[in-house]
């Protein structure tokens, strides 16, 4: 068993997922200036929202999926109307709330669904035997929906209208607004796909892993470190420190014990924006 | 005027406030009154006699005995305790529905004292301060490691607490602790009866390694597995892999077992993250063996992993598909269970608390009595006891310092091919 190739096909399937499920915090952290630490915990509840749409509505676990998308979607509008908007220019504000809702979450699966683990059907059977290595079809297809999802999203951001307003929003909230880009209707569309981008993460993760009211909080740190590390406003840092950062998951528990492997990752990344305090890409937050 | 309301609202709290002092002052008595258990029940108060003891509790008229439930009916922990919870309950309805249980002659109701300790180690203790305030004396408990810090609670008092479950946590149970028991040992005797099962059922095992759960005790279990391997002629390859239980992603961790060259991983530990391992240590391409030592039966992996046809792996649990391979009571009380809570709750069977309980009442029954010290004298004196699961051992000298542990045959059961089968049942005895 070929011990490289598993540790970059892990690498690639997590990097695929965490990237996605960062997106949607630094669209909103970029345009919005608004830290949202609940973004894990939407990300949780799509997971949970996915499978009982599997498990007790009998759907099939890629119509849950986008359902659950959809839901989150509508969540994201709803929370940019109500919480990002009407808080923007107040950080701590934004911050306690995104804390109490993801609390409220978590204590809201829990409740539901009781603290034990659950497992969202797999989105694929099988095995691909490629000589050097084995390859579930689950692990293909993780990654290659996040890797379709990347692609769109890459393609909204720097070739659409719609991309131009949001970098636009992000350089100078009142100069666009000025030049007539409507800020608040970018704001909630953005939000909109953030936090659908992060339920499809939530729902893949949900059968690749597992689904628990603690899950949130694992990608969460995850999702901190990486817009940190990748530097504010660089799509482009995102995907590569999304990269690094799986490839680090995947190799520090290999040579260390866990507990070793996230203590050195986190020290590695408090070590790297010593260095670099604007993070490898981006401008100064 | 905003001055005199709030006056008015103010002097309206304080005699609220002190409403509500008079009555828990009030109710004080009552609790102890109530937590009179037999007229047997003198005698143990005498022994806890002590700064710390129960205040004297008077005799019942209808012969209560109650017995205290240290669990967490809340936070992360309560969907496991709240299985041990209502299977305790349903071993009181059934010695109540027949009347009682007998004790030395006389008949007693049996009231289950649940106390949440929230999954929190300082909620664990306040409710255990909470259940001995109340004069109880005997306290069936949850997980070693939650009752850890309450240990002393119990111990100063005098009161007798058996926890459902010691996987090896010398901190709750050594040569200094008098009070603290494991009626149900699911773990430390079950480690030699799964390297037996590997031997006798999985020829194509060569080699074995320990990967579990960081619980504090790895090493112990450890040197444990190394010592039983040797015994059965399987080698111990001596790089355990010890894992953060709150992982969620298992895949470098399974690849770290699978390059370990063993034919077969064992630990304890989350079953949730023991299948998730064992879904990755497939996915990785080894068709390794699992031997998880946890008292659930092997569909929880199979349900953990979501690999419908999972091959390969065995846990020990209980039969609850086949009566034949059950005790009597037992039986009778899991038919009592599904008819009261239904099949959902029976596919969370945990057994351990319940069986810690039922075997409290039967030394109760042997010693003829509800005092303590009757009770602990008469433990003392038996080498067996009749447990739900068949006969168990009083064992643990060499790993607690004491035999205050009850160890019962279990039943191995692998999975093949989705398919849940019956191994054999296995005797279990712990050092």
């Amino acid at each position: 068993m070929g011990v490289i190739p598993n540790i970059m096909v892990n690498a690639l399937v997590l990097a695929s997922m965490y990237i996605l499920a960062s997106l949607g915090f630094a669209f909103i952290f970029n345009m919005l200036g608004s830290v949202n630490l609940a973004h894990g915990a939407f990300y949780m509840l799509a997971a949970y929202i996915t499978y009982y749409l599997c498990a007790k509505a009998g759907l099939n676990n890629w119509v849950a999926m986008l359902l659950a998308a959809i839901v989150l979607a509508a969540i994201g509008i709803v929370m940019e109307r109500f919480v990002f908007r009407p808080f923007q220019t107040e950080f701590d504000r934004v911050v306690m709330v995104s804390v109490a809702l993801m609390t409220m979450l978590q204590q809201l699966a829990v409740q539901v669904s009781g603290s034990q683990t659950i497992s969202i059907p797999a989105y694929g059977n099988g095995v691909l035997d490629l000589g050097f290595m084995t390859l579930t079809n689950e692990k293909l297809i993780t990654f290659l929906v996040g890797l379709i999802l990347l692609i769109i999203t890459l393609f909204i951001v720097y070739r659409t209208k719609l991309g131009m307003q949001m970098e636009a929003i992000s350089q100078d909230r009142l100069g666009a607004a000025l030049q007539g880009i409507q800020v608040n209707k970018v704001a909630m569309l953005v939000c909109g796909m953030g936090f659908a981008l992060a339920a499809v993460a939530g729902a893949m993760m949900g059968a690749y892993q597992q689904v628990s009211s603690n899950m949130g909080d694992n990608i969460n740190v995850r999702i901190l470190m990486l817009v940190m590390l990748a530097g504010a406003g660089s799509m482009n840092g995102i995907l590569i420190t999304g990269f690094l950062m799986a490839l680090l998951d995947s190799v520090c528990p290999i040579i260390w014990d866990s507990y070793t492997a996230s203590a050195i990752a986190c020290s590695a990344v408090v070590v790297l924006l010593l260095i670099r305090p604007k993070g490898f890409f981006g401008h100064e937050m | 005027m905003k001055k005199k309301l709030l006056a008015l609202l103010l002097a309206m709290a304080m005699v609220l406030s002190l409403a509500a002092c008079g009555a828990a002052e009030s109710s004080a008595p009552a609790a102890s009154d109530a937590a009179a258990s037999a007229p047997e029940a003198a005698p143990a108060e005498d022994a806890a006699a002590g700064e710390e003891a129960p205040a004297e509790a008077a005799p019942a008229g209808d012969n209560v005995l109650r017995i205290g439930a240290l669990i967490n009916t809340t936070g992360w922990f309560a969907s496991i305790d709240y299985n041990n919870q209502i299977e305790m309950e349903t071993l009181c309805k059934y010695y109540n529905d027949q009347g009682g249980i007998d004790i030395g002659g006389t008949k007693y109701q049996i009231e289950l004292v649940v106390e949440d300790g929230g999954s929190d180690a300082e909620g664990i203790r306040s409710a255990a301060q909470r259940l001995v305030d109340q004069g109880i004396q005997y306290v069936v408990e949850t997980n070693d490691f939650w009752v850890e810090g309450a240990i002393d609670i119990f111990e100063n008092a005098h009161v007798m607490n058996i926890m459902a479950q010691n996987n090896m946590n010398h901190g709750v149970m050594n040569a200094e602790t008098q009070y603290s028991y494991s009626f149900s040992d699911a773990c430390t005797s079950q480690f030699p009866a799964a390297l037996d099962v590997i031997k006798e059922n999985y020829p194509e095992v060569k080699s074995v390694v320990y990967a579990c759960d960081d619980n504090g005790v790895n090493e112990e279990q450890a040197a444990l597995v190394k010592e039983n391997a040797e015994r059965v002629g399987l080698e111990y390859i001596d790089s355990p892999v010890i894992y953060d239980g709150e992982s969620t992603d298992f895949s470098s961790i399974a690849l770290k077992i699978v390059n370990s060259g063993a034919d077969c991983f064992i630990g304890n530990g989350t079953p949730d993250n023991i299948a998730a391992l064992l879904k990755e240590v497939r996915s990785a391409g080894s068709d390794m063996v699992c031997a998880a030592v946890i008292t659930l039966g092997p569909g929880v992996l199979v349900g953990g992993s979501g690999i419908a046809d999972l091959s390969g792996a065995f846990t020990f649990g209980s039969d609850i598909a086949t009566p034949e391979h059950n005790t009597d009571t037992f039986n009778e009380i899991y038919k009592l269970f599904v008819e009261t809570y239904g099949e959902d709750n029976a596919t969370a069977w945990n057994g351990a608390a319940l069986d810690c309980l039922y075997n409290l009442l039967q030394l109760m029954q042997g010693a003829g009595s509800t005092d303590v010290e009757a009770v602990r004298t008469y433990f003392d004196g038996v080498d067996t006891v009749e447990t739900l699961f068949g006969t168990g051992v009083r064992c643990g000298q060499e790993t607690f310092g004491n035999t205050h542990l009850i160890a019962h045959p279990s039943h191995a059961m692998k999975v093949e091919n989705g398919e849940v089968i019956y191994m054999g049942t296995y005797e279990c005895v712990a050092p």
